[in-house]
């Protein structure tokens, strides 16, 4: 009945609606009215009404000239613009079609190409330590500039299964740094250049990477050469372009495990949901050593196994991982003896130090929404089949006591959590990200005036995908330590750069 | 009552209708592939595990090659947001930091997509519907315009 009602006040809507259109159409025109005869007047005003209207009609056929003119000008621009347009697409094409025909179906041609690319940074740093602090004169402690990374990646794809990686580290070292403290020795590596007489200093180049990877399937590679060891977030994150903070976290700088490797690798992933993937490792190579870059002092390999499991949502990703390792390190020293005639000469090696470790660690990340939470947690056991004096660490200086170094445990971890804002409706596609980090380390916990909390806040910003301004300050301190439990401050600004 | 009842028949027609039948519009994005590839479908997530190359291969082990729309490109930057979740900046900043991590870089990109999936054994790439030319690729999945 209500529906009814509905459509019957519809119909006579429309039929009202109907009758007014109807009604309006028959309405007469009002008739204007005629001006009476011999008003003279009247006649002078249109005369000069007459003359404007002339006047105006004259001005406004010339801007209708003057307009016509103008829009023949933009359209034969338009044509030609059109026509540069269309010839530059045409050529693009053309190129486009040659590279494809040379192609011909080869898919492994597209990446065959070497890609040449890295990242540097320029970091101004200030410790706050006054002359009696404990560490005073440990660390440069005046306002610097410096250049600590430039890094050069070569990465090829030879095929569809095979590509290499080669990462060169340049680095102003070893000029500058001090070799020792007792006695006082600092490395000078100025030369002068025999053309000109200008004074230079040599630098250093650093291979952190140098890899091959035949990768036949998703699931099983194998990886040869020097390559980072595969655990955690922060070593394989690795660059200061990706990482937030400044400097990198003791878990790094102590090398709680050995941060690259020279070896193989055996390595794969399986997805057994395609928002979830699971990733393996297993390593053998040198491990830790004096020599282990070149070649090993022991014939135990370093093995390592790592699992890591990722789940990569849309707002939401979170990954966990594991790393074990266990190593045997030796250092020896040779005496050569030719006192015995018989022979041409006699080698005598005896190993100054030798110890097993087993070192396990742990990362958690979780990124939600730009919330970003990331924690490690490395852990190691250290035994010794040879003990050698125990060294202080950072200043290289062997215990005045010759006490011998014994077995330790030692630890690490930190939790990291940063925030990328959610101003895209302010800065567009930049990037500001505020973060803290608070990291307690235990180098030895034999020798604890080495444990050190750290705590850092800072402020990454990216204006674009290239560039990375960072700013943060780190408070450092010893607090087990009876001489070391002063705390101090670094202070840090950093521009990094990927190219 | 009659009025009634031919409401509810259109009404039910409209949603019984296969998607199919419902007017195919241009700036729906075709999910392309080489006409080698053996796989007929792929889902959103696999999609993107191959465009941020977590994933190298198909399902039948052949190797794959992501190709990309140029950047810039309107297609180009409804996949990176519908399929990656990012904006077109944030891929980049991605792919930064991916060369540095792994040494692996972005895909390749091509002004004339279709053709070189056309062209590249293994391929995957994407274009509007508009674009599409019939029987030169296959269609693996369609990503109706928003």
């Amino acid at each position: 009945m209500h529906r009814m009602s509905g459509l019957s006040a519809l119909a006579f809507s429309l039929i009202v609606g109907v009758a007014s259109a109807v009604a309006q159409t028959e309405r007469t025109p009002e008739t204007t009215s005629t001006m009476p005869a011999g008003a003279t007047e009247e006649s002078d005003d249109s005369s000069a009404s007459a003359a404007t209207l002339e006047e105006l009609e004259k001005r406004l056929t010339e801007q209708e000239r003057e307009n016509s003119a103008r829009k023949k000008e933009i359209e034969e621009m338009q044509k030609r613009h059109a026509e540069e347009i269309e010839g530059l697409a045409a050529r693009l094409d053309m190129a486009e079609e040659a590279q494809l025909d040379s192609l011909d179906g080869a898919a492994e041609e597209i990446d065959r190409e070497l890609s040449i690319y890295g990242f540097f940074d320029v970091t101004l740093f200030k410790y706050l330590l006054d002359e009696d602090h404990p560490a005073y004169g440990v660390a440069p402690e005046k306002l610097s500039f410096t250049v600590s990374n430039l890094n050069l990646y070569l990465a090829g794809t030879m095929t569809e299964s095979l590509r290499a990686l080669v990462e060169l580290r340049f680095t102003f070292m070893p000029h500058g740094a001090e070799s020792s403290l007792t006695p006082y020795e600092r490395v000078d590596t100025s030369v002068l250049e025999p053309h000109t007489t200008a004074e230079i200093q040599l630098g250093g180049v650093i291979i952190e990477r140098v890899q091959l990877t035949w990768q036949p399937h998703d699931y099983i590679g194998v990886t040869a050469g020097r390559f980072l060891t595969p655990f955690g977030i922060w070593n394989v994150d690795h660059g200061s372009p990706v990482l937030l903070p400044v400097q990198p976290p003791y878990l790094i700088v102590r090398q709680y495990l050995p941060l690259a490797q020279t070896g193989i690798q055996l390595h794969g992933r399986f997805f057994p949901r395609e928002d979830f993937f699971v990733d393996y490792a297993i390593t053998a190579a040198n491990g830790r050593g004096p020599t282990e870059t070149a070649y090993d002092l022991e014939d135990d390999k370093a093995l390592g196994l790592q699992l890591k499991f990722t789940y990569q949502g849309n707002k939401v990703n979170a990954a966990v991982g594991g790393y074990g390792y266990y190593g045997h390190t030796t250092d020896i020293t040779k005496e050569l003896d030719l006192s015995d005639p018989s022979q041409l000469f006699k080698m005598t090696i005896d190993n100054v130090s030798e110890y097993r470790e087993w070192t396990g660690a742990i990362d958690f990340l979780l990124e939600l929404y730009g919330v970003r939470l990331q924690a490690e947690y490395v852990r190691g056991i250290v035994k010794y089949d040879v003990r050698p004096i125990r060294v202080m660490p950072v200043v290289n200086i062997q215990d005045p006591s010759g006490e011998l170094q014994p077995d330790y445990i030692k630890w690490d971890g930190y939790v990291l959590l940063a925030w990328q804002l959610p101003l895209d409706s302010l800065i567009g596609d930049m990037r500001l990200t505020p973060y803290g980090m608070v990291e307690r380390s235990v180098m030895d916990d034999s020798f604890p005036d080495l444990d050190a909390i750290t705590y850092r806040v800072g402020l990454n910003f990216k204006p674009n995908s290239f560039v990375v301004l960072k700013f943060d300050a780190v408070y450092v301190t010893f607090s087990e330590s009876e001489m070391m439990n002063v705390p101090w401050w670094i202070l840090n600004g950093q521009l990094a750069v990927s190219f | 009552m009659k009025q009634i009842l031919l409401l509810a028949v259109l009404v039910a027609v409209f949603l019984i209708l296969p998607n199919g039948a419902r007017a195919e519009n241009p700036n729906d994005i075709l999910i392309v592939v080489n006409k080698g590839v053996k796989q007929d479908s792929i889902t959103p997530g696999e999609l993107k595990n191959l465009f941020l190359k977590d994933k190298t291969t198909w399902r039948d082990g052949q190797k794959v090659v992501p190709v990309h729309a140029p950047g810039g490109s309107a297609v180009r930057k409804a996949f990176v947001s519908r399929i990656l979740g990012m904006s077109i900046e944030d891929e980049k900043i991605f792919w930064q930091k991916r060369k540095i991590k792994t040494g692996k870089v972005k895909p390749v990109e091509f002004g004339n997509s279709l053709k070189a999936v056309f062209k590249l054994r293994g391929s995957i790439s994407y274009v509007f519907r508009s674009q599409y030319r019939e029987g030169v690729v296959k269609i693996v999945l369609v990503l109706p315009a928003n």
